[in-house]
């Protein structure tokens, strides 16, 4: 190896595990559960392992009690929430809005709010209200793209992707159609084998957190305003004849099966403030 | 008054600061090494090792060790839940059919993901080593320490894991 080649690769390397290495979320309680682990250490009980039954369920809950203090209370934010320090409140529906839910306009409003903003019709600077006004969800894995609920004249739902394209705005179904009456809905964006996963979907009861759990017991986590690749954006919106749901979109996370090109199969379950499971979709591909 | 000065209680007491500190220092960055190690969920991993290092009265007294008794139990704990989701794997029965069809996105692929990819396909100790030295930045005794291998074999490592990755790279010959 030629010592230009060696320091060539030296750089990237460095640089990919610079950005690979801080894209991995740190929950703003990790202090505290550090310190709830020692204790349970130092009070006699035993300590063997990691107690990988435990923790998931505790990490998650409390993961997901912070999320919720910061969705109920946008004063929590930083900055007030006004949008200072991290950005929470980056897309049109950050996770500060969602109580009360945002009133979406009624479904003809809507639609032709929609309508004007798939055909270009919008003028950049009224994007961002336009998306406000749809209850736009912003996707933690790709900037400048936003998810929306549109209830269909049938009252079924589906989420679409809406992408800035420079001056256009191209709008994509993203997800199949949610049948009217379904309460809740769990897309999954994932190829066969190797490679990045990311879940889009929505629920009427209230959601906090997530948990990825693959057969093969691989575990991803997500949180409602978490950072990182536990990043979920989520809020909650008034949907036509639906009512109040929570919309969420997951960042995006590389899973790699055991053989390249096999099947992927897991369960996503949604949990509640309390940590509580309130939803269990598998997924495969 | 140093550390080791302290009875018992008040050598607890500093400990729990001293801890915190470490904390603040380090826990993102063993985060991330344990994530680029291949642990699948790289906070409890590092958390874990935070616990450990408190039930170690010992590293506590001696604040300057602490950081290599971390990652090395980083590596370690992350060696063994690779291990443990191995055999889970091998114990699985096949895959059964998928339960309703996905939505399929191609999602866009960063530059850098294709050299995290060859990092995967490495030896662990190849890129345990790799990690180490690029992502912590450590001299090779500090990596050899972490890895609890001879500095030779971890600067060895670091060697061959470099030209494994560019071969794997395509930029240069077997």
């Amino acid at each position: 190896m030629t010592e230009g080649g060696k320091r060539d690769i030296e750089e990237a390397l460095r640089e990919a595990l610079r950005v690979q290495g801080e894209s991995y979320s740190v929950s703003p309680d990790a202090w505290e559960r550090v310190r709830n682990r020692a204790g349970r250490g130092a009070d006699g009980s035993r300590r063997g392992g990691r107690r990988r039954l435990a923790g998931p369920v505790l990490a998650a809950s409390a993961v997901a009690c912070t999320a919720v203090a910061v969705t109920l209370v946008p004063s929590h934010l930083p900055g007030g929430g006004g949008g200072s320090g991290r950005d929470h409140r980056a897309g049109p529906l950050a996770p500060g809005s969602a109580n009360p839910p945002l009133r979406l306009p009624a479904q003809p409003e809507a639609a032709a709010t929609l309508a004007e903003l798939c055909a270009g019709a919008t003028p950049p600077q009224e994007r961002g209200r336009a998306l406000r006004k749809l209850g736009a969800l912003r996707d933690p894995g790709r900037r400048n793209r936003w998810f929306v609920v549109a209830e269909q004249a049938s009252g079924n739902i589906q989420i679409q992707a809406l992408s800035e394209a420079g001056r256009r705005m191209t709008c994509v179904p993203y997800t199949r159609v949610a049948p009217r009456g379904w309460n809740s809905f769990v897309g999954y964006s994932g190829g066969r084998g190797a490679g990045e996963a990311s879940w889009v979907g929505f629920a009427r009861v209230p959601v906090a957190s997530f948990e990825a759990v693959y057969d093969d017991g691989t575990r991803m986590r997500f949180a409602c305003g978490g950072g990182g690749q536990g990043e979920a954006t989520c809020g909650r919106v008034a949907v036509g004849r639906r009512g109040a749901v929570t919309i969420f979109a997951t960042a995006p996370r590389v899973y790699r099966p055991r053989r390249e090109g096999e099947r992927v199969t897991g369960v996503f379950n949604l949990l509640n403030s309390a940590g509580k499971v309130v939803g269990r979709y598998q997924f495969a591909r | 008054m140093s550390v080791e000065d302290l009875g018992h209680r008040e050598a607890v007491t500093l400990s729990g600061s001293v801890l915190e500190e470490l904390f603040a220092a380090h826990y993102p960055r063993l985060v991330g090494l344990a994530g680029l190690l291949g642990a699948d969920d790289p906070e409890d991993v590092a958390q874990e090792a935070f616990a450990r290092l408190q039930g170690r009265g010992g590293a506590l007294r001696r604040p300057e060790t602490a950081p290599a008794y971390l990652r090395a139990t980083v590596c370690n704990l992350t060696r063994n839940r690779r291990r443990h989701l191995r055999l889970v794997r091998l114990r699985q029965p096949p895959p059964p059919e998928p339960a309703a069809a996905a939505e399929l996105v191609v999602l866009d692929r960063e530059g850098h993901r294709e050299l995290i990819v060859a990092l995967d396909g490495l030896s662990r100790r190849q890129r345990e080593a790799l990690v180490l030295r690029y992502w912590l930045d450590l001299t090779d005794q500090e990596v050899a320490e972490a890895m609890d291998v001879s500095a030779g074999s971890a600067k060895t490592h670091i060697r061959r894991g470099i030209a494994a990755l560019q071969r794997a790279l395509g930029g240069a010959p077997e």
